[in-house]
C-alpha cells in the first residue's frame, strides 16, 4: 500500500473512531431529560418599533452592547446606526462597496465595521475627533467575500469568508494574525464564545467548526446538517451553540459532548433558516426563514413556541439585545422590527 | 462533514500547485488525530446542564418572561390626541 493510501485509511479508521466515541457518549436524548420540564407557553410578541430608512434590502444587523443602539447593512450601499429606543438615525454610512453582507458593532461603541463582495473588511470609527465618521482601517486578504466578522475588542476582529477561511486581524497593523482553514467550502457565518477564547464557525459544506482563536487550531468539527449552514449562534452558557441550514433545520450541538443534541424542524418548513439568535437564558432559539417569518422554538422541548411575522419578505438577519430585552429582525423588504 | 461536496480537485485555501494530495492527506489525518483524541461527556449531564442553565437564569429572561410595565424601553409610546 503506497503512503497515500495509507494516510486516507487511517483517516477513515479515525472517522469511525469518532463516530463511535460520539455514539458511546449518547446515552439519553434531550427530548426525554427535558420531558418533565415546564412548557414555557406560547410566546406571543409584538412588534415594537419599526426602523424605516433602508432603500434596499437588509442584509446584516448587529446589536451595540449598551443594548440600545444597532447598526444594519443593507445594499442601498449604506450601514445605518439607529437608537431603538427613538428608532432615530445616529449616523447613515455610505460605503465604497454597496455589495454589504454583514456587519458588526465594536463591543465599546467605538466602531463597526462591515464588508461583503468587495472581499475586504472596513471599519469605521464613530467617535472621531472632528465628529464625522470615516474608514478607519481597511483589511485586505481574504480572496473571496466576506460573510462575517465580530470584534473581539477595539483593535482585534474575526472574520468569515468565501474563501473557505476565517481570520483574526490586528486591526492597528491590518495584518492577519491568524488564518483559520480547514472548512472545504464556503464559511458563512461565525459566533463568539462567551469568554472570548474560542468561536464557531458554519459553511457550506454542512459542517461547524469549533476554533481556538490564539492558536488557529479547529478544536472539532460538527457534521450532522444535510446543506448550507448560513447561521451559528453560541448558547449563552458557551457550552452549546445553534446552527440555522438551507436544509430547513436548526440545531442545537453540544461542545462537550461533542454532537448534535436536538433538530428543530417540522413537515411544513421546507425553506432555509438565515439567521439563529438565543435568548438570554438559552430557552428561545429565534430563527429567520426564506418564507417572511422568524419562528421562536422552544430550545429545550424543540417545540414551535411562536411566530414573528410581520415583514413582506426574507428574514435576512436577527439579533437578541445583550440585556435579553428585545430581539431585532432585519429582512428584504427594508425593514427592521424590534420586538419583546 | 467529512463528504466533501465541491469538486474532488479543490485545493485548500493558499494551496500552490506544489500542494500535493500527499500534502492533504497528511493535513487531513493529523486533524482526525487531533479530534478524535478529545474527551467527551455523557449527553445525559450536558443535557442537564443545559435545562438547569435555562432554569436558573429565566427569571432574567425578558423574552420568556415577559417584560414588565414599569421597565420596558421599548413599551410603545402613547399618542396624544390633540383636541
Amino acid at each position: 500500500m503506497s503512503e497515500l493510501d495509507q494516510l486516507r485509511q487511517e483517516a477513515e479508521q479515525l472517522k469511525a473512531q469518532i463516530r463511535e466515541a460520539r455514539k458511546a457518549a449518547n446515552d439519553t436524548t434531550l427530548a426525554s431529560v427535558a420531558a418533565n420540564l415546564e412548557p414555557i407557553g406560547r410566546i406571543q410578541m409584538r412588534t415594537r418599533r419599526t426602523l424605516r430608512g433602508h432603500l434596499a434590502k437588509i442584509y446584516a444587523m448587529h446589536w451595540a452592547s449598551d443594548s440600545r443602539n444597532l447598526v444594519s447593512a443593507s445594499q442601498d450601499g449604506k450601514l445605518i446606526v439607529w437608537d431603538s429606543y427613538t428608532t432615530n438615525k445616529v449616523h447613515a454610512i455610505p460605503l465604497r462597496s454597496s455589495w454589504v453582507m454583514t456587519c458588526a458593532y465594536a463591543p465599546s461603541g467605538s466602531f463597526v465595521a462591515c464588508g461583503g463582495l468587495d472581499n475586504i473588511c472596513s471599519i469605521y470609527s464613530l467617535k472621531t475627533r472632528e465628529g464625522n465618521v470615516r474608514v478607519s482601517r481597511e483589511l485586505p486578504g481574504h480572496t473571496g467575500y466576506l460573510s462575517c466578522c465580530r470584534f473581539l475588542d477595539d483593535n482585534q476582529i474575526v472574520t468569515s469568508s468565501g474563501d473557505m477561511t476565517c481570520a483574526l486581524w490586528d486591526i492597528e497593523t491590518g495584518q492577519q494574525v491568524t488564518a483559520f482553514t480547514g472548512h472545504t467550502g464556503d464559511v458563512m457565518s461565525l459566533s463568539l464564545a462567551p469568554d472570548m477564547r474560542t468561536f464557531i464557525s458554519g459553511a457550506c459544506d454542512a459542517s461547524a467548526k469549533l476554533w481556538d482563536i490564539r492558536d488557529g487550531m479547529c478544536k472539532q468539527t460538527f457534521p450532522g446538517h444535510e446543506s448550507d449552514i448560513n447561521a451559528v449562534a453560541f448558547f449563552p452558557s458557551g457550552n452549546a451553540f445553534a446552527t440555522g441550514s438551507d436544509d430547513a433545520t436548526c440545531r442545537l450541538f453540544d461542545i462537550r459532548a461533542d454532537q448534535e443534541l436536538a433538530m428543530y424542524s417540522h413537515d411544513n418548513i421546507i425553506c432555509g433558516i438565515t439567521s439563529v439568535a438565543f435568548s438570554k437564558s438559552g430557552r428561545l432559539l429565534f430563527a429567520g426563514y426564506d418564507d417572511f417569518n422568524c419562528n421562536v422554538w422552544d430550545s429545550m422541548r424543540q417545540e414551535r413556541a411562536g411566530v414573528l411575522a410581520g415583514h413582506d419578505n426574507r428574514v435576512s438577519c436577527l439579533g437578541v439585545t445583550e440585556d435579553g430585552m428585545a430581539v431585532c429582525t432585519g429582512s428584504w423588504d427594508s425593514f427592521l422590527k424590534i420586538w419583546n | 462533514m467529512y463528504t466533501c461536496r465541491t469538486a474532488a480537485v479543490r485545493l485548500y485555501p493558499g494551496a500552490t500547485t506544489a500542494t500535493t494530495n500527499m500534502d492533504v492527506a497528511k493535513t487531513q489525518a493529523e486533524q482526525l488525530r487531533h479530534e478524535a483524541s478529545i474527551q467527551r461527556k455523557k449527553v445525559s449531564e450536558v443535557a442537564k446542564d443545559l435545562i438547569d442553565y435555562c432554569e436558573k437564569e429565566k427569571p432574567n429572561d425578558t423574552l420568556v418572561c415577559g417584560p414588565s410595565d414599569s421597565h420596558n424601553p421599548f413599551q410603545e409610546k402613547k399618542s396624544c390626541i390633540v383636541l
